[in-house]
């Protein structure tokens, strides 16, 4: 069924610059690396998006959420929190994509993050392992078995 | 998944051990509806709402196989979150939310709601059979069904099963992204609901701005 068509693939990205920069010019810069990755993907009519989600992280309160739904390559994105400069920002992609490999989207982002260092010399771009949060991993809290299988993966 | 609890009312819930409800259980809404078609933006407007109104609310949101977006910005934006069994993905979606329901309603005597955003890959009916086992009847689940008119094409075609399954358990459904569809794409929607559920309620809006008046009167 069409859940199975849609593989979700994580990325985690850290931007960051020798000079403290507006929250404003981050959102953007984001953004413009989020249009360079959708446009590359959008070129195979048979791929599909779901939804790309991000969140940029500023403090331990303030984000900024962006999201893509469909082709139309248009970003939504929403900021929450104060404004302010800074030299660095944290960023989780949550990539959900129908008919692409987990291999091709990382090279898509890796070419969109190239594509941006070249046009903005200021910034640098990180992409950092993924999160482990997919294959075998449970998360229950502190070292807590799983209440439902106790740490018998099926 | 993860589970996110605020707010002060205290009410009265208790269970017995066989998890029979003695008195009111807090009512289930569940936002259902495809990936990014505004579940937990309206959430977060029901959140608003019920947190205005004073209740304490759980909130459950399940992203299994994504990262877990929409939860790390809720507990950003001051919500607690607790992950209970989070990532599980060895297990069944079905026994992991029967779990984490049942958890809610023994260790949270003072709920007023629990709100369900399941993942916009998950097929609704799926859903029911863990939270039914958990002591609701169908009617109790006050499922909102979060149609995005953009998705009218994709719907109409490829998930017309999912489409027809979830207009066929909604309590009722919101047309949103009103901004982005023109009107004839927005009477399409009502028509494709009206088709599998003639009289089915069906509010429109933009959920940027605020619930509409009717919707919050009906939530
Ligand atoms: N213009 C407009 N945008 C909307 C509306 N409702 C939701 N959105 C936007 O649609 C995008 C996806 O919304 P979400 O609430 O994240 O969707 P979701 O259903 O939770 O997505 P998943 O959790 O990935 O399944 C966001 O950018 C929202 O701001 C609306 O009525 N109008
Ligand atoms: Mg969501």
């Amino acid at each position: 069924m069409y859940q199975e068509e849609f593989l979700p693939v994580v990325f985690n990205i850290r931007f960051s610059s020798n000079q403290a920069l507006p929250v404003e010019k981050w959102r953007s810069r984001i953004q413009d690396v989020l249009h360079l990755y959708v446009n590359q993907i959008c070129k195979d009519d048979n791929r599909m998006i779901g939804h790309i989600k991000a969140l940029a992280q500023i403090d331990e309160k303030d984000f900024i959420k962006f999201s893509c739904v469909g082709n139309s390559n248009a970003i939504n994105s929403n900021f929450h929190g104060n404004h302010q400069d800074l030299f660095d920002i944290n960023v989780i992609i949550n990539s959900l994509v129908s008919n692409i490999s987990e291999k091709e989207s990382h090279v898509f982002l890796e070419r969109s993050c190239q594509t941006m260092i070249k046009r903005d010399s200021e910034i640098k771009i990180q992409i950092n392992a993924k999160h482990d949060r997919q294959s075998n991993h449970h998360h229950h809290g502190d070292g807590n078995d799983c209440p439902i299988c106790h740490g018998h993966h099926h | 998944m993860s589970i996110n609890c605020w707010g002060t009312k205290r009410g009265i819930l208790m269970c017995n051990k066989n998890r029979e409800l003695l008195s009111d259980r807090p009512p289930v809404i569940l936002f259902s509806g495809f990936l990014g078609s505004g579940k937990t933006t309206m959430l977060l407007k029901t959140i608003e709402m019920l947190s205005a109104a004073d209740k304490k609310c759980a909130i459950i949101i399940n992203e299994i196989g994504e990262v877990g977006i929409d939860n790390r910005q809720m507990r950003m934006m001051g919500y607690d979150v607790l992950d209970l069994f989070g990532g599980c993905v060895c297990c069944t979606m079905k026994v992991t939310l029967e779990a984490t329901v049942n958890h809610l309603l023994e260790d949270y005597e003072d709920l007023d709601y629990i709100l369900f955003e399941p993942s916009g890959m998950a097929n609704p009916l799926s859903l029911y059979p863990a939270i039914m086992n958990c002591g609701y009847r169908e009617e109790e689940i006050q499922n909102v069904f979060v149609f995005d008119p953009t998705r009218i094409a994709l719907y109409q075609k490829r998930m017309n099963q999912l489409f027809n399954d979830s207009i066929n358990l909604a309590k009722c459904v919101v047309i949103n992204k009103l901004d982005q569809v023109n009107q004839s794409e927005i009477e399409t929607a009502v028509k494709m609901v009206e088709t599998i559920r003639p009289g089915l309620k069906t509010y429109k809006m933009n959920l940027n701005e605020a619930l509409s008046q009717e919707l919050h009167q009906y939530l």
